[in-house]
């Protein structure tokens, strides 16, 4: 059996969705393929296995409207034709946005997008400038967990475009993150780095409210497709 | 999903586990519902999720027009603290409204140990926990599954109890609270009334018990003339119509059986005299395969599920196992889907079975000998014998397999020293067929894993009287067998005997263990099942507390003319038979398979289609 076209597939993940693991998507996809009756490419082995990954892992929690996946199929079929059998198999809470082939690797991706909504009782009266500020300085050291252990790492270089409003007791931060391998940054770094600056007890605070998305991935300033 | 909840989710491990709205979940309009039923699994998401009595429930109850079936799990400990903290009370998986808002709230009681997160879950959910302090609002408390066979230790918990299958009697339960709501007759005591009157359902509430000096129960018996003096079990006597979720929920997280289940036959032929569920899910009644490649079909097509398990309680004792291993597999190899079973008899063990079940062909093996000589399995009616073993695993090693594992018990009656170093001997043998097949890989070292649990008698079988061998001496055979174990190619494992004794305590008791179960609650005892929290002084501590004595259940033989707590219950096997059968154990007789001869076990009067019971 050989592998005859590899589709890669843009596809949305939010509501109760957002609370399953990236391993845990791994299977709704498998299951999703076979529910699908797509002529997945297997590999090779004592034990066959369907070939297909992802772009970038998504943190349990976060939503995102920008994911990719890659399938090797072993029939000939247009893009089109998968999105079209792929879609109703899907939960309704991931939507496939796109179908295309593409030559782009995932490991060509160095950042992605995120707004991050922060919803406190503790926020102070000029809580978008507060946050700002903690967020545009440098250096920025956090501790932050490798694959090491934890170490501290000065975390500016991986954060740019920063622009943050708020209204009531929310803040909205739209960011840009670094996603390349070596300097993955998890946007639950800033919820935590803000939780502990500015004081605002966010487990405790029963009102308060966290939702992170991702926007979109880019290749330097470019969109990744 | 409210607020609250949300805020909640990003503190705990494992959300998903309480999100609901797997792939597959229907919505059913609230519109037209007349009775909420909110059914509830002991355990966590990932144990419950794996149940498929379960699944056929809620099934069954959904497929009522007016009524709607919610499930529920138990949370994480984690996830009590914050729901706790935050004051949010137990909800459901589908529409997360209020356990406490529904009508009727089911448990289904898998194991014993699962007694306690009934109270913890009851308590989180805001419903007082005894019967008797509940009032008109309350909603009324059902429980059901393998430990309702002896519901007396938690009788004064629950409202009304089914008895045996339910997929029948259920719906019969729903429509008659339907029924009287809408007439206007209806109260909570006249409702379990009338319940009572459904074959299957016992109502705690109606009966007198009183006791003897000696802690013995002198009677049992109901207070009104209209309340049957036992209640018989109710089975599905065609396995071919019973609802079977050929749509079923696949959820997101892994869950402990992550894959179809097919249930090919209830009952067991075989007579293993420890064994409840070959006692109580008699008579045997198969599905014909015809039926169950048309249901394995459609649960793939539907799922997308990569492995079929092939569920009984001896799949071997098949009798068209051929045809429908065949029929599963003209399609199955294709799609890459596997087919597994949970275990086999090594009698039954064979190179043809071998090379068609995945599970088999890929993974380690595993035999339950149960008893180290033959003199003890003959006790034990395990029907099973050193060649039989010798022969399957010489199979297994003349393929290229190396790890075998061996399921054995301690403590089962009329066990001795002699029996225990059989088992370390049986395992030394295993391991020299290893060393005298031929054929065997060489490229791995062979292991042999010997695990031990704990004999429990229990309710319904032939060792129901048995006492439980007391713990001190239970962990002394425990220590004599890892002293006989030598070959550093056998590996040793064992149950604690301690976790073994509670689950005896409650499989035995009466409605005496009531208090003790209020008092674990106030402890803040849970997840018994859970090593990590399960803790044998602080159910001590209760035990004294409440001035009752855990030995008189687990460890006093119980006499054969005692009335005994699940008396009440009538399972189908009659008294006669067990006792019979206890006899011929301690005379060591075997006792053949309901195929080669009929032993008059008294299920057959249940009736049931395609069945060797006349």
């Amino acid at each position: 059996m050989k592998e005859i076209t590899t589709v890669r597939i843009k596809f949305s993940k939010e509501g109760r969705l957002i609370y399953i693991s990236h391993l845990d998507l791994n299977r709704v996809f498998s299951r999703a393929f076979k529910r699908a009756g797509l002529p997945l490419y297997y590999s090779e082995g004592f034990s066959p296995h369907p070939r297909f990954g992802f772009a970038l892992p998504l943190s349990l929690g976060t939503s995102s409207e920008c994911e990719f996946v890659d399938i090797k199929l072993r029939e000939m079929l247009t893009p089109e034709e998968v999105a079209e059998r792929l879609a109703p198999a899907l939960p309704p809470e991931i939507r496939v946005l796109d179908a295309y082939n593409s030559s782009v690797k995932f490991k060509t991706i160095t950042h992605s997008d995120y707004r991050v909504k922060i919803t406190s009782g503790n926020f102070g009266t000029d809580s978008a400038e507060a946050v700002k500020t903690v967020l545009t300085a440098s250096p920025l050291v956090i501790i932050k967990k490798t694959k090491s252990g934890e170490k501290e790492t000065d975390i500016s270089p991986f954060i740019s475009n920063v622009s943050v409003t708020s209204e009531d007791k929310t803040v909205i931060i739209d960011c840009r993150l670094a996603a390349d391998s070596a300097n993955y940054l998890n946007p639950e770094y800033l919820v935590k780095l803000l939780d502990e600056r500015l004081s605002l007890s966010l487990e405790k605070d029963e009102t308060s409210f966290v939702e992170i998305h991702r926007l979109g991935t880019y290749v330097d300033d470019e969109e990744f497709r | 999903m409210n607020d609250k909840l949300k805020h909640i989710l990003r503190y705990v491990e494992k959300p998903g586990r309480y999100t609901g709205g797997e792939f597959g979940q229907e919505t059913k309009s609230s519109e037209g519902i007349n009775c909420r039923v909110a059914f509830c699994f002991p355990d966590t998401y990932e144990i419950g999720m794996s149940n498929l009595g379960m699944r056929i429930l809620c099934g069954v109850l959904n497929r009522e027009d007016d009524v709607l079936c919610e499930r529920v799990y138990a949370p994480w400990t984690d996830m009590e603290e914050q729901m706790r903290l935050h004051s949010l009370p137990l909800f459901t998986q589908e529409s997360g409204d209020d356990v406490a808002s529904f009508d009727i709230v089911a448990f289904t009681l898998q194991y014993e140990l699962c007694y306690s997160n009934v109270l913890n879950m009851l308590e989180l959910a805001g419903i007082p926990l005894l019967s008797e302090e509940r009032d008109e609002n309350a909603p009324i408390i059902l429980g059901g599954g393998p430990c309702a066979y002896n519901p007396e230790p938690v009788a004064d918990f629950f409202d009304i109890f089914s008895i045996g299958e339910g997929e029948e009697a259920l719906p019969e339960l729903t429509r008659l609270y339907v029924k009287m709501k809408k007439d206007g007759s209806y109260s909570k005591s006249a409702f379990l009334r009338e319940a009572s009157h459904i074959e299957g359902f016992y109502v705690p509430s109606l009966y007198t018990v009183e006791y003897n000096a000696d802690g013995t129960i002198a009677s049992c018996t109901p207070k009104y003339p209209d309340v049957p003096t036992r209640v018989t079990k109710r089975i599905i006597k065609d396995m071919d119509t019973a609802h079977y979720p050929e749509k079923p929920l696949v959820p997101y997280l892994e869950t402990v059986h992550d894959r179809i289940v097919l249930e090919v036959y209830r009952g067991c032929i075989r007579g293993c005299r420890f064994c409840q569920a070959g006692m109580v899910y008699r008579p045997v009644r198969e599905k014909t395969p015809e039926v169950l490649c048309r249901q394995a079909k459609c649960a793939y097509e539907s799922t997308g599920y990569d492995e079929i398990s092939l569920s009984s309680l001896s799949i071997s004792d098949y009798s068209e196992l051929d045809s429908l291993t065949d029929g599963l597999l003209s399609w199955t190899e294709d799609e890459k889907v596997k087919l597994s079973l949970p275990s086999l008899r090594v009698d039954s063990f064979t190179r043809e079975l071998m090379d068609k079940i995945s599970s088999v062909k890929t993974g380690g093996l595993t035999f339950a000998p149960e008893a180290g000589t033959q003199r003890l399995r003959d006790v034990i009616n395990k029907n099973v014998t050193e060649e039989d073993l010798f022969r399957a695993v010489g199979l297994a090693y003349s393929v290229g397999k190396t790890q075998v594992k061996l399921y054995f018990m301690n403590g089962l009656p009329t066990e001795t020293d002699e029996d225990i170093e059989g088992i370390a001997k049986l395992a030394k043998d295993v391991l020299s067929v290893y060393y005298n097949t031929k054929e065997r890989n060489r490229m791995r070292a062979p292991q042999v894993t010997v695990s031990v649990s704990c004999f429990i008698p229990k309710p319904f079988t032939p060792f129901q009287w048995e006492a439980q061998t007391e713990l001190e001496e239970l962990e002394r055979r425990q220590l004599h067998l890892k002293e006989n174990i030598t070959d550093r190619k056998i590996k040793y494992s064992w149950h604690d005997a301690d976790v073994s004794r509670l689950e005896a305590v409650f499989a035995r008791g009466n409605r005496r263990l009531v208090p003790v179960l209020l008092e674990a609650r106030k402890r803040g005892i849970r997840f018994d099942a859970w090593d990590e929290h399960f803790d044998y002084e602080k159910w001590m501590d209760a035990f004294s507390a409440t001035g009752v004595d855990p030995a008189f259940y687990a460890n006093r033989e119980m006499g054969e003319d005692e009335i005994l707590p699940w008396d009440v219950i009538d399972c189908g096997v009659t008294k006669e038979f067990l006792l019979r059968e206890r006899h011929r154990a301690m005379k060591g007789e075997a006792t053949p398979s309901c195929r080669e001869k009929c032993s008059g076990c008294g299920a057959n009067r249940l009736g049931g289609e395609r069945t060797p019971c006349k």
